[in-house]
């Protein structure tokens, strides 16, 4: 089954004579774990915000989960990524008022689903959270502190226990390890890859950092469309 | 439910700035409550001090002027009724009880009003209260004084206490009647009017401290002690106002023109009420110009708060795009402003309110010593109420300022954070 289908997507940016994004076909099956390459500026965050239901299509088709977002409003697009997809950013995931487990828990507040599969599995969605943590190494002593207190690494961690929580199907990283030395990205992205197998999430993951494409079972490179442009 | 706890955990990590913001829109409130407290017991005061008097009379002057010496105490007769003309006009048939007022001494900043016991009967203030003793009985002898309750209470006297009058009014009158010493044979019970603040004395009193001063001055070498005072004839040349109540409302025109018209020298009465208009109209300017102000100052806070969240926005792309990641609609991201900016009204509606009664549990004792006015503690009045509900309203409506800048932002640029 797939999971994400991309054909002939392209995405202008206002007040820019090209685009940003011009992708011909993209087809990621359930489970895979995929990896995006590409320079700065190439467009990746456009894409991953496209495929989060965040950027509205400005033309093309694309398909997550057998939805076609073409047609959805924005509130459904929201309501299915609530439901559907596990985000982390490059840096900064996490609300600075909030303790780390108040920050894991969110998207079981933003989902109903979300929720009921956290209670499923785990009892409760605090169980769910405990676990997550626990088993990204985050220490127990940890749990309700405030998040500032955290290392980069750590904060990475717990942005993804609060991606992975609930058994959302696709987990999209933009660039999370950017931040991370070169053993805590190690670490990351194998426990990152082992937590989407163990709940058969898809996997997108884009960084310019080409090396990494060795943990993904899938790749592709995004071109530089800008350059081209200039050339 | 979470768009609630998010936004009060959110302004509680941004303590500093939430609290000047606050402290802003609060005294804006604060402000707001206490010049329309200031502006109804203004008018309560006034107002309460009379009632149940018909006319009030006194020499030929402006109706306000007449009204703001003979009640309030404020500013000084230029003229009197001669005695003559005033027995004259309470013989009418139309009479029912006159209350004579003579002014002109003081003791130690409070006037003496020099009076007849009509005063303690007739004389009515607020709902139609009487006058009661709250010791002590009414003045009997020429040299007994009865003092109004703020006097008794902030000079620390007591029935049976021997006090000393001076001439003119202030705190510095120098002058004084030394000779003649008054005993305290009654204290009244607390009014909220200028009643408190006066000494009540016979008009004899004021006859036999004045016998040996002429136009205000000591005749020098002339000395009569307050023995051989008693034994002079002791009825005045003038009073300096009566009121008066007659038999019937009906004939208040009838006799107020009588008066106004009165041969033997020009007099004046005014209807308290009437006269009362007439001040209003006056204190309404200074009203008019307080809450003009007081508004300008609620509207520049709400302005300062819209301000302050318009500029937080920017620090805060992180936080929108990670509630947007978790699947936050746009609409609820906005939400979460329009609530922050519903928080501050909210808060500083009540903690405005607060503050307002504490600082008028703590004013209104030195507001009642030097003005007179009875500041209380009670619900906004109907157009204030309006006003907060504006500007709680006020408040929501303008976090739809940042919350529309952020809904829109968060729909252009997604979750991507450009500096
Ligand atoms: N909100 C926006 N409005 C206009 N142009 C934008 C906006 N966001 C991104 N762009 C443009 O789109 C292009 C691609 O940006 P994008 O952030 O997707 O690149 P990227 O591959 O993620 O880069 P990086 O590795 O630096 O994160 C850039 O030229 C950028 O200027
Ligand atoms: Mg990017």
């Amino acid at each position: 089954m797939t999971a994400i289908s991309i054909e002939s997507l392209i995405h202008t940016w206002p007040g820019q004579s090209h685009a940003t994004l011009d992708i011909k076909e993209l087809n990621i099956n359930a489970g895979d774990t995929f990896f995006i390459h590409g320079a700065s500026g190439s467009g990746k965050s456009t894409l991953l915000n496209i495929l989060a239901g965040v950027l509205s299509i400005q033309s093309g088709k694309l398909e997550v989960l057998g939805q076609n977002f073409a047609t959805m409003s924005h509130a459904q697009r929201d309501k299915f990524r609530a439901d559907n997809i596990g985000y982390i950013f490059q840096q900064f995931n996490l609300l600075p008022y909030l303790t780390v487990m108040e920050n894991v828990t969110l998207p079981c507040h933003a989902s109903k689903q979300r929720e009921r599969n956290a209670i499923e599995q785990y009892g409760s969605v605090e169980e769910a959270a405990h676990y997550g943590l626990t088993s990204l190494n985050i220490p127990k002593a940890l749990f309700h502190t405030s998040v500032m207190r955290l290392s980069v690494g750590q904060q990475q961690r717990v942005a993804a226990a609060r991606a992975l929580i609930g058994n959302p199907s696709i987990i999209i990283a933009d660039e999370p390890t950017s931040a991370l030395d070169h053993d805590n990205i190690q670490n990351f992205m194998e426990t990152l890859k082992q937590k989407c197998s163990e709940i058969n999430s898809t996997l997108v993951f884009v960084s310019h950092d080409r090396t990494l494409a060795e943990f993904f079972g899938q790749s592709m490179t995004l071109p530089s469309r800008l350059q081209e442009a200039e050339q | 439910m979470i768009l609630f706890r998010l936004t009060l955990k959110s302004l509680a990590n941004r303590k500093a700035t939430v609290l000047m913001t606050l402290a802003m829109l609060v005294m804006s409130n604060v402000l707001l409550l206490t010049v329309d407290r200031l502006r109804l017991d203004t008018r309560a005061s006034f107002a309460n001090t009379v009632s149940g008097t018909d006319l009030i009379i006194g020499a030929r002057t402006g109706s306000l002027n007449l009204l703001l010496y003979s009640v309030f105490h404020l500013g000084n007769a230029t003229n009197n009724i001669s005695w003559q003309s005033y027995q004259e006009l309470i013989a009418q048939k139309e009479i029912d009880w006159a209350i004579p007022i003579s002014l002109g001494d003081s003791h130690r900043g409070y006037r003496v009003v020099g009076t007849d016991t009509t005063m303690f009967t007739h004389y009515r203030y607020g709902k139609k209260q009487n006058l009661a003793f709250a010791d002590g009985e009414a003045f009997d002898g020429v040299f007994d004084v009865v003092l109004g309750a703020e006097v008794a209470k902030s000079l620390g006297y007591k029935v049976g206490d021997e006090i000393v009058v001076a001439h003119g009014v202030g705190k510095t009158s120098f002058t004084e009647h030394g000779d003649k010493p008054f005993t305290v044979t009654g204290i009244l019970k607390a009014t909220g009017t200028p009643i408190d603040k006066s000494l009540f004395v016979s008009l004899e009193a004021i006859t036999a401290i004045h016998v040996d001063w002429i136009n205000g001055v000591k005749l020098p070498g002339v000395k009569i002690s307050a023995e051989q005072a008693l034994t002079m004839d002791l009825q005045p040349d003038s009073i300096t106002a009566a009121m008066i109540g007659l038999k019937s409302r009906m004939q208040i025109f009838t006799f107020q023109r009588l008066v106004n018209n009165y041969r033997a020298e020009p007099l004046t009465a005014i209807i308290p009420g009437t006269a009362l208009a007439g001040l209003w109209q006056l204190i309404g300017l200074a009203e008019n110009a307080l809450i003009a102000v007081s508004v300008i100052v609620a509207i520049t806070a709400l302005l300062g708060m819209t301000t302050v969240i318009l500029t937080s926005l920017n620090e805060r792309q992180r936080e929108m795009a990670v509630l947007r990641a978790i699947g936050l609609s746009s609409s609820k991201v906005a939400a979460l402003l329009v609530m922050e900016s519903g928080f501050y009204g909210v808060v500083s509606v009540i903690a405005g309110y607060l503050l307002h009664a504490l600082s008028i549990l703590a004013l209104a004792p030195i507001v009642q010593e030097q003005f007179g006015i009875n500041l209380s503690l009670s619900v906004p009045s109907l157009a204030l109420s309006l006003t907060l509900g504006g500007f709680l309203l006020a408040t929501f409506l303008l976090g739809l300022i940042p919350g529309i800048a952020a809904y829109k932002r968060s729909l252009a640029d997604g979750l991507i954070i450009r500096r």
